[in-house]
């Protein structure tokens, strides 16, 4: 019984990745619409966006059209004209002109949007993802 | 009868005792499902009752720690976030994975953290937060009453259990805790297994019950046949009886018809056998009426003469009476049997006919060599002999067959009658004896040989029987010897 717990856990774990996976897909594909998306990607969240079709990662911020951030990125001079997208809360918080965030709390997705990032970007949200605008 | 009535007993004790099976294997099932039911419903109530008690605990040492000013105390001290959160940690077991404490943003739908008991990435203090099913969350709010619900969305296997700070009659926060339903699954599953298990056996049972039904009434209804059969059965064995004497009476009626149909072409042929007899003296006694006439007229008819001429045609009258005797006397049934040879019997019968047969130039020969005496009906017998030569005399008068002859041989029992017609054609060779069968062109009635045939071997016992040889056909009578 033990073993199928753990075998429940870890058909969970994968189909969470999954999960993630098309959250990311879902979001950042209504935002930019080229085919692939050229990313920058930096943290934890490489291993789950390099899986994707949707995506292209690139190794340098400006050869990118959105960069991907998590507690590791610092905000660097030739990064600056790129969107940025959170993926924890700390990163978010810290990094002022990020325009969005995708991270998981409590077992529960929050996904978080800047009006003054998008903005700043020329970036539109698709009507079902604008109710995560936070309005400050 | 009586085992009939012991399969009716024995037929409905069984359905008796099945019927009051299946009905208390579905008690029994039903039984089961509402246990069941009730302990998986008596477990997570004990759980959410544990819960809610460790949730009113932490409830009642926030209240108690923050002096029922719960956002200014914490906000002024860090200290007291520290404490409380190890306090929160010291709940947390595998089981309740987070124990958390939010606390509603005004004017938005978002909440934020306030305490957070995970050790690992502890949420920050005012952290934003969305949570899931945001109605319970806000509902909670509204009613300040404790509410649970599962995520569905990751099969059930987490419960969150939402219970609110109240302070100054107001909803301040809220105790959120999520919890593992990994043991409760796990029985939900077993039982879900067992219930599995009952509903195929009894689906089984019933089907078994289903099956012996049908095969029951295919039973029943092949007795039910089967008596149906042997009563009709033993109606026919009642009305065969019946039956047979009907047909043997509507036999005995056709063999009646028949016999008269034979005796009037008999009657016929007879007729003209005695014009033939008779033509000749007729005749004479019409010369001799002349011859009287003649000498009467030219008066040279003296007594002497006269009787003699009287004489002459009184002994001509006497052969045609005797003609008419003869003839009277062969056609007349026999009632009583007597003795005769093949010799008798071939002598009067030639008498009557041999004469008819030589003047259409038809050799008769007879080759007697038996002396067997046959104790029978004799007239019958003739009548027989007379219509196979008459027969035979019919073909080779019909076919204008030269130098034509008709032998008769008697050889101890058997009385041969052969000629050189031709034969009967073996197609129809089994079919000469039926009745109404003829291959004759004019007069054949069909009836002769099927008469001779039943007198042979219905009145005389013997056989009568025919076959062919080179030159014709060979009727054989075979009579028993006395």
């Amino acid at each position: 019984m033990k073993l199928l717990f753990v075998l429940l856990i870890f058909f969970i774990s994968v189909h969470a990745d999954v999960y993630t996976q098309k959250l990311y897909e879902t979001i950042l594909g209504s935002i930019f619409k080229e085919r692939p998306i050229p990313i920058f990607v930096s943290g934890e969240a490489k291993a789950t966006l390099e899986k994707s079709t949707l995506f292209y990662i690139v190794k340098n911020c400006q050869e990118s059209s959105v960069a991907v951030v998590g507690d590791d990125f610092t905000p660097k001079q030739e990064c600056k004209n790129i969107p940025i997208f959170a993926t924890t809360h700390r990163s978010y918080m810290r990094i002022e002109d990020a325009f969005g965030a995708f991270y998981w709390r409590k077992g529960r997705p929050q996904i978080y949007f800047r009006k003054r990032g998008l903005k700043m970007f020329h970036l539109n949200l698709p009507l079902d993802l604008q109710r995560f605008i936070d309005e400050k | 009868m009586k085992n009939k009535s012991f399969f009716t007993k024995s037929f409905y004790i069984f359905y008796v005792t099945f019927i009051l099976l299946i009905v208390g294997a579905f008690y029994i099932f039903r039984t089961f499902d509402n246990t069941s039911s009730d302990i998986e419903k008596l477990t997570l109530q004990s759980n959410i009752v544990y819960i809610s008690n460790i949730a009113n605990n932490i409830a009642a040492l926030i209240n108690k720690k923050t002096d029922m000013q719960l956002m200014n105390t914490l906000q002024k001290s860090k200290a007291l976030r520290e404490s409380l959160q190890e306090n929160l940690e010291l709940f947390r077991t595998k089981r309740y994975r987070y124990i958390y404490v939010v606390q509603k943003i005004p004017r938005t739908e978002d909440f934020r953290f306030l305490l957070d008991g995970a050790k690992k990435e502890k949420s920050e203090f005012l952290e934003i937060f969305q949570p899931l099913n945001l109605q319970k969350w806000l509902g909670v709010y509204k009613t300040k009453e404790p509410c649970y619900f599962r995520h569905n969305d990751i099969k059930n296997l987490w419960l969150t259990y939402l219970q609110p700070i109240v302070q100054h009659n107001q909803v301040v926060a809220i105790i959120a805790i999520d919890f593992s339903l990994h043991e409760y699954n796990y029985m939900h599953h077993e039982l879900s297994e067992l219930s599995s298990s009952v509903k195929v056996f009894m689906s089984l049972l019933l089907f078994i019950f289903i099956l012996v039904l049908i095969l029951a009434f295919i039973d029943k209804k092949r007795v039910y046949l089967l008596q149906k059969q042997a009563k009709e059965i033993q109606h026919f064995n009642t009305t065969l009886q019946n039956k047979i004497d009907e047909e043997v009476e509507k036999n005995r009626e056709k063999d009646k018809k028949i016999l008269e149909q034979s005796r009037l072409a008999q009657m016929g042929e007879m007729l003209g056998m005695i014009a033939h007899q008779w033509r000749q003296p007729i005749n004479a006694i019409s010369a001799t009426s002349i011859t009287i006439n003649m000498q009467a007229q030219m008066d040279i008819l003296d007594a002497k003469s006269a009787i003699s001429l009287a004489e002459k045609i009184e002994e001509l009258t006497q052969h045609l009476s005797k003609t008419i005797d003869d003839f009277r006397d062969f056609f007349k049934p026999t009632k009583e049997q007597q003795n005769i040879t093949y010799a008798d019997l071939l002598a009067s019968t030639l008498d009557i006919v041999g004469v008819s047969i030589q003047n259409k130039n038809i050799t008769i020969t007879t080759d007697i060599k038996s002396d067997v005496v046959f104790h029978t009906y004799v007239n019958e017998l003739k009548q027989v002999l007379l219509n196979l030569i008459k027969n035979a005399e019919d073909v080779l008068e019909e076919k204008k067959i030269t130098n034509a002859f008709i032998k008769i041989e008697a050889i101890e029992n058997r009385l041969i009658v052969r000629d050189n017609g031709g034969g009967i054609p073996e197609d129809i060779i089994e079919k000469v004896f039926d009745p109404y069968f003829s291959t004759k062109t004019l007069n054949g009635t069909g009836l002769g040989l099927y008469m001779s045939k039943t007198i042979i071997e219905n009145h005389c016992n013997g056989t009568l029987s025919v076959t062919n040889d080179a030159d014709g056909a060979v009727f054989c009578i075979v009579l028993p010897q006395t």
